[in-house]
Formats: structure tokens, C-alpha cells, sequence
């Protein structure tokens, strides 16, 4: 089968599998449900190769293969973690679980500390300085413009701040200032939200775009075909 | 089948009980079943009433004086009992005894009231006296023949009976006739729940036999007998009467009295006269050798137990003393079986209203009189009132009930929409609305590709992001192999294709080697398809000496801390499971600064935020550039302004900003037609849905109303 060939037969195949996937439009359907499971599948199978080919053998069957003594630590550590399938020796492979939830843990509040907090206030500290801000404009508006971000910073983040003082024979409240500080950070975060909004919108529309465009290329293909 | 007769109520038994069945009195083992002469009764009562002798004979003169209602189950009692003794001595062929004028009246309606069947029950004659306690007249009493060897303790008991009906000679002849008139008193009125007095109303006339006999009796019997006949067939009714007269209530006290013999002989021998006198017309088939006539064996509350008034009930008619009411109030409490009693329910005004002398003993008055301990009557008559009643319904508070409401108007709510004819016609007007919808984006999509390309508004300002990218893109060394790293889902790998299409462009112009890799299994693959498709477009040089697949990286942000310290344990083999870092192009890559630039392609901002803290620290002047997909731009936004970002390009607005620097036309350029008219489509469906459900009222505030 020459490239055409096989071009031509999984354009097809495309433009049957979109077709189905906008059958959606009548609602649920066998149809959608079979074109969801085919996805499902098909996915899973080539998952479950890449692991097998690029993660299993050359990481964990080719090293020990080849004598390395350390590779038997992560074989062992994989071997108990297959053990979680069973109920009753669930228990054993608590310690691979325990090795893998501590380096996650790790690796993300070391990430998250150092990429994003430190990060963050040096970038919300950085705004105020006149020299990042060479020709943006007057000084002041970069004042203004950095005081601006480093409210809608603060306020953002006292929103989520729901701590309350408790007082006898009152309902616990927050102090006045917590208060209006969360007052402002709603309207940043209700921004916020609509700017990500916007952003799940276009992508939707792009690739309605994107599909309807393929849908009339491939018409255009048949078309010439026939 | 053999009876046990009560010793209290006289009431026949089941001759294997151990407690009566109507009070609930013990009945002794030495009471076998009881024949129809059967005396030990009489004898038992004897010999338990040794002890209150002298206490009755010191009460007999008091009660005496007093004379006090007897209840009627006690006037029956009393009556029956004649009426078997008289009986008995007719069948025992005892001449009845010589009536004078001296008989009392006692014996006259005791006379009146008994039956002839029980002649040959009684074995002696026995003065008459109803027994105070038995609730039963005698009429269920079989007979019981007296024993020889009682005729001793019958006359004493005899004796002692006219010693105490002595005194009340005058007062018991007066009123004979009156309660011949009123003798017609309904029992059931009296006791309803009674069964024995129905029974006693059941009881059959006298037979001939017995009335004959009864003839024989003297006068006084006969006048008894003759007021019995016309006036009430029960027996019982005359014997009921005769405690009313004043008559009973001395009568037990003589029966408990054993004191009192001085007078023994007169009073039998009066009674043998006026039995052997007196005929009888209807003998009552009542055996008085089962009543416990002996005043000296009867316990002390039957001993001083008295007849009073009693005032009439409306619609009984008893006798002027006897108070109907009261019986009412006092005989059910006490005459009523156990099991009758535990169901009759409890009355507030029984246990409220009671007086403070109500369980006191008064030895005054009440039926019980002199009895120690005994609870009188409280004088309920005409203070019953209907039990408060705490119903069956579940007692629910009003906040309970709110709940509840709320509860079952969510609940219909939710059936009205699943069931209802409207939810259907609704869901077809919902899928026909969407499926409009669709049509007409898409329709507009077909339409702006074509038609309205002439109106398409090309940006102007490009975003500084943008323009930080196109410039660290331009300053990639040319020996320096780009690190291209697939982050994405396959579901955004179309908008992602659009959106990177001219930064791949730009890269393979300038002739830059490049390294793929992927956090995702398939994120490699699809990278590489765009570039092959993008080497299959420009030129017809192949991809396999610029590029290399290092496949799969796993472990997420493990995976990609490994990377920033080790990248080659990271990924040591290619896609192809080939090394890696032999290569020519790769050799001298010792870690990710040595790469030109690392452009991540991602779809979500928290995994370029994972990029940007695993990797960031790593790099030193290499810069971090994203293209990513529409939605993660708004929080990677802070990253490129804090510096941790060089640039990125963020939907097919930045591809098309991109494209205009570039100076190139690609997908997003020759797009952007429908890609406005879409978005100016969506932006009026929400405005005019917004202004409609402004317009119209909310529907949940409505139905949460209507629940209500």
C-alpha cells in the first residue's frame, strides 16, 4: 500500500471517527459511547507499549540483565508493590508506596517553594523596581502598576484566609481588615476565572476549527477522488 | 366435670385452678370438687376466722346500728345461700322450723329468692345470710349437702345470727316490700363486666319440687319465697335486697361474731320453724352450706361489712338505699376479675381526685368497713371520665416537619422531571436547541473561512511574550540542539498542531538540531508527526538526521528533577532503543544547559508550572519558552513577568502574533476569519442568554416556592 493509499484510508478513518464523536450533538448515544471506548482502548494499548518498551525493559529488565546489583532494589520494590492487588498482602507494599508518596512530597514542596514562592515575590518585589521597568513609562505608573499587582496579590491570597477569632458567646469573625482584603481579592479571582474561562473557550473553538477544517478537507479530498 | 367453688366469691372453679378465676383467691388444695353438699367451706371459714371472734363481736353492736348498702353481688350471695340451705333441709326431710314472729326480715327475702334446687344441698338449717363478699349470688353456687357433722357449728352459727339480727327486728321488716318492687334491677346494669351476675340472671326458676318445699317453710320464708317470684326470677335480685334493709350487714356480723350464743338456740329454732313452715314457691338452687355463714370464720372486712344506702341510679332500679352510683364506682374496682381490670384504662381524675382520707381506713362506713388496710372508696361516682388519650401519630416538632416538607419537594421535583410528559418534550427542545447551535457555529466557521475573510481584524500589538519568544528563537545558537518536550494530552493535540505550526517552522529554518522527548506515552509521537509533517511540506529532506526521539520520560516531576541533575540516566536510549548520547548531536550535551533553548509544549498550567520549578533552577541562560494551549495562559502569565518564562505562545492569538513577527502566513493566519466570527457568535449567544435569564424569572425560586 503506497502513502496515498494509506494517507486516503485513515483520512477516512478520521472522518468517520469525528463524525461520530459529533453525534453528541443528538444527545448520548451508542454511537459516541463506541467511538469513547475505541479512544479508551486504543490509548491504554499504546500506553501500556510505550511503558512496557520504554520504561520496563530498558530500565528494570536490561540492567539486571546486564548485572547490576542496584537494579534488583527497584525490581523488589516493584515486586511488592504488586502486592497491593491483594488484599491480604496489601500490607507489604506499603514501603514502595511510602518511598514513592515521600519522594513526590519532596519534589514537589521543594519545587513548589523554590520555583514558585521564591519566584513569585521576587517577581512581585521585581515590578517595583524602576530599572525592570525601563520604558514602560513614568515612574509612577510603574508604582501604581506594581502597587496594583501586589494588591491584587495580597488581596487574592487573604481571600482563602479563613482563620476567626473565637469570642465568647459570638460567632467567630474575621477582622475587619482580613474582611475587606477578601472583598478585593473576590474581584481578582472572579477575574481570574473569567480569563481562564475565555481560555477553555478559544481552545474549544480551536479545535472545533481545527476538526470542521479537516472534516471539509477530507470532503474536498473525496470529492476530488470520486 | 368437678368444681372448686371460691372460698371468697363462691364461684364454681375449674377443679385443677389455683386461683379463682373471677377474684383471683387462692383456692386451697384441700378443696376438691366441691358436691352439692360439700360443708368445708364453712368449716375452713371457721377455723380462719378463729382470731377476729372477739374483734367482731366488738364490732357486731357498731355495725349493728348502722346499717349500710351492701353491694349486690353480696345481696345475691346471701340470697343464694338461703336459698340452697332451705333446700337442703327440705331434701334432708327436716321440718322446717316453726315460724314465729320473731322471724326477721332477712330471712323473709332470703325466703323469697332461693330455689329448690338446692334442697338437697343444704344440710342443715342455716340462718340466711348473703355472703358480704361473694360478687356471685348463689344461684351459680351448687349446693352443698350439709355434713352431720356440721350441724353443730350451723346451729352456732345460727345463733349467733339471731343474736345479731336481735336488734334489728323493726328496721328489717320495713322495708320487705319496698325492694319487692324494686327487686327488678337489670344486673348488667349494676355489673356490667360481671359475668356471674349474668349468670346469675341465667340461673332457673325454681323447680316444683322446691317450690313445694319452700311452702313448708314459715312464714317469713314464705313471704321471702313469694316476693322473689313476683318480682325478679333471679335469685339473686331478693338477696340483693335484703342487705339494703339493713339486714346483711348484721348478718355478716353475726356470721363473724362468735361471741354471741347465748341466743344460739332461738334464732335456729326459729328458722327451723319458719323452714318447715314456710312453703316454698320458688326455691333458688342455692346451697348455703357453701357460704361461709359462720361469724366466727368470716375475716373482719366481711364480718363488719354493712349495708348502706345507696342512692339511686337513673336507670337502675335498686332500691332507695342503695346507691347505685357508688357500686358503680366501688363494685368494678373491686368485683372485677384481673385481667378485666388491666384493661379498663387508667383515669387522671382516679388518682387526682381522691380524697385525703381515701385510703384511709374508715371503719365507719364503705362496704369494708372495719377491715384494716383496706382502701375505701373514694366516692368516684360520677367522676369517671374518659382516659386522655396520647394517640398513635408520630410527634413531630415544626422544624422536623420543615425538613421534611423540603425533603419531599426536592424528591418530587426530581421524579416530576424524570417522569413527567414535560421532561421529555423538554430534553427534545434542549437537543434541538443544541443541535442548532452547533449548526450555526459551524456554519459560521464555513462562513468565515470563506465569506468573511475581508472583515477579519489582524492584530496590531503583539503580546510581549510573544516577541520575547520570536527573539530567543532567533538566538538559539545553530550548534546547540533545541529540547522539545511534549506535556500535553492527545485530546489538544489538534489546537496545539495550529498553534506551534509556525515556531516548528521557524526552527527547521534555521536548520537547528532537535531533541524530542515527552512526560506523556504519546506526547513524543505526536511531536514527531508534526514535524514530519511540517519536513514533508517545505522540503524533501528527511527529519532523521535533525531530530531525536528520546521517548518517554517517566515519573512526572520526579522524572523531571531527574532530568534538571541527570539527563542522561534520565533518558539514556532513543525512542528507538538506540543510546542516546553516542549520537553526534548529542555528545556534547552533558546537561539541559548545554541545549540552546527547551521549548515545553504543554496544555495545562500545572504542569508548566512543574516544568518551571523543576527545571528553571537548572538552567542558567537557556531559556524556557512554552506553547501552550489557550486555557493555561492566564497562569503562566505571572511566571514570564517574574522572569522564570522567556516567552510562550498561547493559543492561535499568539501563533497568529507570531506569524505576523515571523513574517509568514500558516494555519492560524489563514484561520483567523473563523476564528473571529466564532468568537464574536459565542460572545453574542451568552450576551443574549444573559439578557434572557434576566428577563425571565428563575425557575428554582419558583419551584422552591411551590414545594413549600
Amino acid at each position: 500500500m503506497t502513502a496515498i493509499q494509506s494517507d486516503l484510508v485513515w483520512t477516512i478513518v478520521s472522518f468517520v471517527l469525528t463524525l461520530m464523536v459529533f453525534s453528541y450533538l443528538f444527545g448520548d448515544n451508542l454511537v459516541f459511547r463506541f467511538v469513547s471506548a475505541l479512544f479508551v482502548g486504543v490509548t491504554s494499548g499504546y500506553f501500556l507499549t510505550i511503558l512496557v518498551f520504554q520504561v520496563l525493559l530498558p530500565r528494570l529488565v536490561a540492567p539486571v540483565i546486564a548485572g547490576s546489583m542496584l537494579s534488583l532494589v527497584p525490581l523488589a520494590l516493584c515486586g511488592l508493590l504488586l502486592l497491593k492487588l491483594s488484599p491480604r498482602l496489601a500490607k507489604f507494599g506499603n514501603l514502595p508506596m511510602a518511598y514513592l508518596v515521600g519522594t513526590g512530597a519532596a519534589v514537589a514542596i521543594g519545587g513548589a517553594v523554590l520555583g514558585t514562592l521564591f519566584g513569585q515575590v521576587k517577581g512581585a518585589l521585581a515590578v517595583f523596581s524602576l530599572i525592570h521597568s525601563t520604558g514602560q513609562g513614568s515612574p509612577a505608573l510603574v508604582y501604581i502598576e506594581a502597587g496594583f499587582m501586589l494588591l491584587g496579590t495580597v488581596a487574592s491570597l487573604i481571600y482563602f484566609q479563613f482563620g476567626a477569632k473565637h469570642r465568647r458567646s459570638q460567632t467567630p469573625k474575621r477582622g475587619w481588615l482580613t474582611v475587606l482584603f477578601a472583598w478585593i481579592g473576590q474581584f481578582f479571582i472572579a477575574i481570574t476565572l473569567g480569563a481562564v474561562f475565555a481560555g477553555v473557550l478559544t481552545t474549544a473553538v480551536t479545535a472545533l476549527i481545527e476538526r470542521s477544517d479537516f472534516i471539509l478537507s477530507a470532503f474536498k479530498l473525496f470529492f476530488h477522488l470520486t | 366435670m368437678a368444681e372448686i367453688l371460691c372460698p371468697i366469691c363462691q364461684r364454681p372453679n375449674d377443679a385443677a385452678a389455683e386461683r379463682c378465676w373471677y377474684c383471683q383467691a387462692e383456692l386451697g388444695q384441700d378443696e376438691s370438687a366441691a358436691p352439692p353438699n360439700n360443708t368445708d367451706w364453712l368449716n375452713e371459714l371457721r377455723e380462719d376466722s378463729v382470731e377476729p371472734e372477739a374483734s367482731a363481736s366488738e364490732n357486731s353492736t357498731p355495725e349493728t346500728d348502722q346499717p349500710e348498702e351492701v353491694p349486690d353481688w353480696l345481696a345475691r350471695i346471701r340470697n343464694l345461700e338461703q336459698q340452697e340451705r332451705v333446700t337442703n333441709m327440705q331434701q334432708q326431710g327436716q321440718p322446717p322450723q316453726s315460724e314465729s314472729s320473731d322471724i326477721p326480715d332477712w330471712l323473709k327475702d332470703i325466703k323469697a329468692g332461693k330455689t329448690d334446687e338446692k334442697k338437697d344441698e343444704i344440710a342443715a338449717p342455716e340462718p340466711p345470710g348473703p355472703p358480704p363478699f361473694a360478687e356471685e349470688p348463689a344461684a351459680e353456687q351448687t349446693p352443698t349437702p350439709a355434713a352431720p357433722s356440721d350441724s353443730d357449728d350451723t346451729q352456732d352459727w345460727l345463733n349467733r345470727l339471731s343474736a345479731w339480727q336481735n336488734p334489728q327486728d323493726g328496721d328489717a321488716s320495713q322495708p320487705t316490700t319496698a325492694p319487692a318492687a324494686d327487686s327488678q334491677m337489670p344486673v348488667d346494669q349494676a355489673h356490667p363486666a360481671d359475668d356471674t351476675i349474668s349468670d346469675a340472671e341465667d340461673e332457673p326458676t325454681p323447680a316444683d319440687g322446691t317450690a313445694e318445699g319452700v311452702a313448708d317453710l314459715p312464714q317469713g320464708w314464705q313471704k321471702l319465697d313469694g316476693d322473689a317470684q313476683e318480682t325478679n326470677p333471679s335469685p339473686a335480685a331478693p338477696l340483693r335486697q335484703a342487705p339494703a334493709q339493713g339486714v346483711s350487714q348484721e348478718v355478716v356480723e353475726d356470721l363473724s361474731d362468735t361471741g354471741q350464743t347465748e341466743n344460739a338456740d332461738t334464732p335456729a329454732e326459729q328458722l327451723r320453724a319458719a323452714m318447715s313452715e314456710a312453703p316454698t314457691t320458688a326455691p333458688e338452687p342455692r346451697p348455703f352450706e357453701e357460704t361461709p355463714f359462720a361469724p366466727d370464720d368470716l375475716p373482719d372486712w366481711l364480718a363488719s361489712a354493712r349495708p348502706g344506702s345507696q342512692p339511686k341510679g337513673s336507670s337502675e332500679p335498686v332500691s332507695e338505699e342503695i346507691d347505685g352510683q357508688t357500686l358503680n364506682g366501688a363494685i368494678p374496682s373491686a368485683s372485677l376479675p384481673p385481667w378485666l381490670q388491666a384493661l379498663r384504662p387508667p383515669t387522671e381524675r382516679v388518682f387526682t381526685e381522691l380524697g385525703d382520707n381515701t385510703f384511709q381506713v374508715n371503719p365507719e362506713k364503705g362496704l369494708l368497713a372495719g377491715i384494716d388496710g383496706a382502701l375505701q372508696n373514694p366516692g368516684l361516682s360520677g367522676e369517671f371520665r374518659k382516659p386522655v388519650g396520647y394517640g398513635s401519630s408520630l410527634k413531630v416538632s415544626e422544624k422536623q416537619k420543615a425538613n421534611a416538607n423540603l425533603f419531599a419537594g426536592l424528591v418530587d421535583q426530581i421524579l416530576e422531571d424524570q417522569q413527567s410528559p414535560k421532561s421529555k418534550s423538554s430534553a427534545n427542545v434542549q437537543v434541538f436547541l443544541r443541535l442548532l447551535t452547533a449548526l450555526a457555529l459551524i456554519a459560521v466557521i464555513f462562513i468565515g473561512s470563506g465569506m468573511l475573510k475581508d472583515f477579519t481584524i489582524a492584530p496590531v500589538l503583539y503580546p510581549p511574550e510573544v516577541v520575547s519568544m520570536i527573539d530567543a528563537v532567533n538566538a538559539i545558537p545553530e550548534d546547540q540542539p533545541v529540547l522539545l518536550c511534549a506535556d500535553f494530552e492527545p485530546a489538544v493535540a489538534g489546537e496545539l498542531a495550529w498553534n506551534s505550526r509556525i515556531l516548528l517552522e521557524h526552527l527547521l529554518r534555521r536548520n537547528l538540531n532537535l531533541v524530542i522527548l515527552s512526560t506523556t506515552p504519546a506526547g513524543s509521537t505526536i511531536l514527531q508527526d508534526y514535524l514530519q509533517d511540517l519536513i514533508g511540506r517545505q522540503s524533501s529532506d528527511s527529519l532523521d538526521a535533525r531530530l531525536i526521539n528520546l521517548g518517554y520520560l517517566p515519573g512526572g516531576s520526579s522524572g523531571l528533577q531527574l532530568l534538571a541533575t541527570n539527563l542522561h540516566n534520565a533518558l539514556p536510549l532513543t525512542h528507538e532503543f538506540d543510546n542516546a548520547w553516542n549520537s553526534a548531536m548529542l555528545e556534547p550535551v552533558q546537561s539541559l544547559q548545554d541545549f540552546g533553548a527547551i521549548i515545553v509544549f504543554g496544555d495545562k498550567a500545572e504542569t508548566s508550572r512543574t516544568w518551571i520549578e523543576q527545571i528553571r533552577p537548572n538552567l542558567a541562560a537557556t531559556p524556557l519558552l512554552f506553547v501552550i494551549s489557550a486555557q493555561a495562559a492566564p497562569l503562566l502569565q505571572p511566571y514570564y513577568q517574574s522572569g522564570q518564562v522567556n516567552g510562550y505562545l498561547a493559543g492561535l492569538s499568539g501563533s497568529m502574533a507570531y506569524e505576523s513577527l515571523f513574517g509568514e502566513t500558516s494555519l492560524a493566519t489563514s484561520h483567523l476569519a473563523s476564528y473571529q466570527a466564532s468568537l464574536l457568535f459565542i460572545a453574542l449567544l451568552i450576551l443574549l442568554g444573559g439578557l434572557i435569564q434576566l428577563a425571565r424569572p428563575r425557575n428554582t425560586a419558583l419551584k422552591g416556592k411551590s414545594s413549600k
